[in-house]
């Protein structure tokens, strides 16, 4: 190990210490001496850890978000089982189109989905007008409707890591057990299920764990249903008064609690069910073409309408319309609500301008995916091609920010960046754009270095190795070496990093420096103040906007590698 | 002993990263918004930052002019006198737009390093909490405070924590006509609270004008009277939503059938030709007290005094009533103003003392926001 190496590793994991860990701490940090933080050292004797079972509010927020937690990890992991198991089984016409929903539902920011679905299915939504469905209302707004619009957008979790495992044709276990009498149905449950089990139940945990730190539903929800969640309830107790930071940290960290149960759960299932079924004979599923293939083109037509074209395109038809309550007819068409987009005024209130605001998220979300892919990179090579000693907490850190929600997270920046002495350092950060970017890392260093890890693992170490004989520095090594093999990667984590960090409401809801405008805000707010015409406009110019960057980052990536190979060759 | 050098090498080569990061940041951030020709979000870190506080103690005839750009938190008018106190004074000011209760809760994150210097907004009650736990400026007493109306005067707390500029209703009762007939319509406060079918309200721990709509009720009746009234109330269906605007909404879509609307909001919808009558109880409309008070830390203590004089103006009073906005309803209480015509002219305000107000606030919301998921 030299000091160059040394120097590299040194410097990320001091930075992902901070960017990512320390908040964490001070939430910890909170629980045992509340005010610590506030310039007053008070020892809780952890009484505010109990209050959660006394006050009804946080009782209830509590409960709520176990409830949907398991209820859309559940229902959401069958959808996900069922549909990977005929995916990986079939071969059909529409089979791609699922792949794809699965992508955007990934990418898609749960407050917009959401809103989607509280305009459709409110008491003056769509589905009321449109359809005359008076059910619809009450089914959707209780605990198992929530769950049910949950596990229709959370679903994808559960369903990739299931395909990945549904990959392998394990059939001839079932043919023994065939031979030996059993039913298909029993092959099923004693040889198929137990074999793809560890895939089912992570597919259960990452739905859980992504359905309890979720903060836009609630959020969505706020205006037309009280269904208070922790993550809700912790925005709540910084935004609204009686401000409770002490209390806001103590909810933060039940959230953490029952994240590390969850990912415990996780780990040991992992370690428990291996069986080495891949052997030799293990072949790729061949996929057969159904005989009713017409049965499972329109029954994955029909889900695909249900999870994302109801929501999406209800804002979309929302955004066209005059008044949502005016019914279907050419007078009630517009393009008005797009025209005040780009008007630059927004009328009566400050943080409604649209144009700033994308241009602030925009910016912010780039600066973020960037330094993160930097940060990333340093970290993936520290993990692959080097024995450092720091490789234990690197691999920790990178993966924390995986499972602590974005409130929990904004609320730990609170606590450390408020501090008044760091204003003569000219750190006092809490307040300033500069900690949304450094918010935006966090959020996206576990998918910049795991996306990345992956492309290194191909590398051998001994070019590494000969390239360091001969002289190259680290970096040359870095720069001349590894990048030019892991640049189309590269280029993917950045765009995966900043189609996230560009829709995070959480973050921007928590660390909203005053009179900065930003995009998810901006729709939030518009949406709080039932412009909904505006806001779903508004989400319709910003989801398109974020996919034509994207792509075109895409091509243009392309087109760059393509003549930078042509130089070499010449 | 390298690898330890390498060590500290590399959180040097960290910080630089770091510090070379921010000050990019601080450096994007000096946006012109699209209204003001004014550079948007407070100073940060890097380029240009502030001085630390200054703690000068602060005499009436010593206001020093810091040459600082003082920062307006408040939830109404805010955005629209900003720029009209810069054109009169020339002082530098930022209006920060929350609601109330978000307003309170930035000054209470704030508290270890206040960015805020002048806060106007709803609810004497919070105000007064704020003075009690020494975050504001006391005993200046402004030039214009002799143009205080007799009322106005008499809401002047002793320490000068805090002035008052006007007062409207918090609530009025409003009801959908085409659901509710006149003689079914409630028109006291005790029949609000009896009436049957579903009534709502905004939430107090997020609209300011929520929490003195609340606090005069239980004032009015006595905290553990009140109590049973609301839980009697939530039992018979009360719905509180987080604003007055989607209170409104709620009363014309039919979820509810009466509202204590805020006053601008109620005459608002009047006013538009909805199906919406609006009733000033007898004994009173729960008052809403908007008050300005000024940050003990201020970093300009000369703009946040001027700022003060400036609304204790005649003029700027008047210009606020004859806004076109909805805003514009209330009673101002420099003497002659004259308010909007549409309100009724000599409505009756229910207005707990600051110091009770103050004393309960904590309390009241506490148990309000835990009846209300139940």
């Amino acid at each position: 190990m030299n000091t160059s190496e040394a120097r590299y590793g040194g410097g990320v994991t001091l930075l992902l210490f901070v960017f990512i860990f320390l908040p964490l701490l001070a939430v910890l940090i909170n629980v045992i001496f509340p005010g610590l933080f506030f310039g007053q050292i008070q020892s809780s004797s952890l009484g505010l850890i109990g209050d959660i079972f006394h006050r009804p509010l946080w009782k209830q927020s509590l409960l709520n978000s176990v409830t949907l937690a398991l209820g859309t990890a559940t229902f959401g992991t069958i959808i996900g089982g069922v549909l990977a198991t005929i995916r990986a089984r079939w071969n059909f016409a529409t089979a791609r189109l699922l792949d794809m929903t699965a992508w955007v539902l990934l990418i898609a920011p749960s407050f917009m989905i959401a809103q989607g679905w509280v305009l459709f299915a409110s008491a003056d939504g769509l589905v009321h007008q449109w359809l005359g469905l008076t059910w619809v209302t009450s089914f959707i707004f209780q605990p198992a409707g929530l769950v049910f619009v949950m596990s229709l957008s959370k679903f994808p979790l559960a369903y990739l890591a299931i395909m990945a495992a549904s990959e392998w044709n394990i059939r001839q276990f079932g043919y023994a057990a065939r031979l030996n009498g059993a039913g298909p149905f029993t092959v099923w449950r004693t040889v198929e299920l137990p074999l793809a089990l560890p895939s089912y139940v992570a597919g259960w945990t990452l739905v859980f764990m992504d359905s309890i730190g979720d903060f836009g539903l609630p959020a969505a929800l706020a205006t037309v249903y009280k269904f208070p969640t922790l993550t809700y309830s912790i925005y709540s107790a910084i935004y609204q008064s009686p401000v409770r930071f002490d209390m806001a940290g103590v909810l933060a960290f039940y959230l953490v609690l029952i994240l590390v149960l969850a990912m415990t759960l996780l780990m040991v299932t992992l370690r428990k069910s291996r069986f080495d079924f891949l052997n030799a004979r293990a072949v790729k599923m061949e996929k057969v073409k159904p005989r009713f293939a017409w049965m499972y083109n329109l029954s994955i037509t029909v889900f695909l309408f249900l999870s994302l074209g109801i929501p999406i395109g209800t804002s979309a038809a929302v955004s066209l319309l005059k008044q949502a309550g005016g019914g279907l007819n050419p007078g009630n068409f517009t393009l008005e609500h797009y025209r005040e987009l780009f008007a630059g005024q927004a009328g009566d209130h400050r943080l409604l301008g649209y144009l700033e605001g994308m241009y602030h998220s925009l910016a912010i979300a780039a600066a973020a995916a960037l330094f993160s892919m930097l940060i990333g990179f340093v970290v993936a090579y520290m993990l692959t091609f080097t024995e450092s000693k720091l490789k234990p907490m690197l691999q920790l850190f990178s993966i924390i920010s995986l499972a602590v929600p974005g409130v929990v997270l904004g609320i730990g920046y609170i606590f450390i960046w408020n501090q008044k002495w760091l204003e003569p350092l000219g750190l006092h950060l809490y307040g300033t754009p500069s900690l949304l970017v450094i918010a935006g890392i966090a959020g996206a260093i576990p998918y910049a270095v795991r996306v990345q890890l992956g492309a290194f693992g191909n590398l051998s170490g001994t070019m590494l190795k000969a390239a360091a004989i001969q002289g190259a520095s680290i970096f040359e090594r870095m720069r001349d070496i590894v990048l030019p093999m892991v640049r189309q990667s590269l280029l993917i984590a950045i765009l995966a990093s900043f189609g996230t960090s560009v829709f995070d409401l959480a973050l921007a809801s928590m660390l909203k420096p005053a009179n900065y405008s930003l995009m998810p805000l901006v729709i939030d707010r518009a949406f709080e103040f039932s412009r909904y015409g505006y806001a779903t406009a508004a989400t319709v110019v910003s989801c398109g906007t974020v996919v034509l960057i994207i792509v075109l980052l895409q091509a243009a990536g392309r087109l760059v590698f393509r003549w930078l190979d042509g130089n070499r060759k010449r | 002993m390298n690898k330890k050098r390498g060590f500290k090498h590399g959180i040097f080569i960290a910080l630089t990263a770091l510090m070379l990061l921010l000050s990019a940041c601080a450096q994007s951030d000096g946006q012109q918004t699209v209204r003001s020709k004014e550079t948007t979000g407070p100073i940060t870190s890097g380029s240009g930052s502030t001085a630390g506080q200054s703690d000068v103690s602060l005499t009436s005839d010593n206001a020093e002019d810091t040459g600082e750009t003082i920062y307006l938190y408040g939830n109404d008018f805010v955005d629209f006198i900003a720029p009209k106190f810069m054109e009169e004074t020339g002082f530098k000011i930022e209006a920060v737009h929350y609601g109330g209760g978000e307003a309170l809760a930035k000054i209470e994150a704030e508290q270890g390093n206040p960015q805020w210097d002048v806060l106007m907004m709803d609810g004497h009650g919070s105000v007064r909490n704020l003075a009690d736990r020494d975050f504001l400026l006391t005993d200046w007493e402004p030039e214009n405070l002799g143009n205080l109306s007799e009322n106005g005067r008499s809401y002047v707390p002793e320490d000068f924590a805090y002035f008052p500029i006007g007062i409207h209703a918090a609530g009025v009762i409003a009801y959908n006509t085409t659901l509710v007939t006149p003689e079914k319509a409630p028109t006291t406060w005790e029949q609000f609270f009896a009436y049957d079918g579903p009534v709502g309200h905004a939430d107090p721990a997020v609209a300011a004008p929520a929490y003195p709509l609340v606090s005069a009720f239980y004032e009015q009746w006595g905290v553990e009277a009140a109590e049973q009234k609301y839980e009697q109330r939530f039992k018979k269906g009360l719905h509180v939503y987080p604003k007055n605007g989607p209170v409104g909404k709620a009363l014309l879509s039919g979820e509810i059938e009466v509202a204590a609307l805020q006053e601008h909001n109620a005459y608002e919808l009047k006013l538009a030709g909805e199906p919406i009558e609006v009733i000033w109880p007898r004994e009173g409309a729960p008052g809403s007290l908007r008050v300005v008070a000024i940050s003990k830390h201020t970093k300009n203590p000369a703009a946040a005094k001027a700022f003060v004089e400036y609304m204790l103006k005649p003029e700027t009073q008047q210009m606020l009533t004859s806004q076109d906005s909805t805003d514009s309803f209330f009673t101002p209480l420099v003497e002659g103003v004259s308010a909007r015509s549409e309100r009724e002219p000599n409505g009756a305000f229910m207005l707990p003392s600051a110091k009770w107000a103050s004393e309960h606030e904590v309390e009241i919301k506490t148990w309000f926001a835990d009846q209300n998921v139940r």
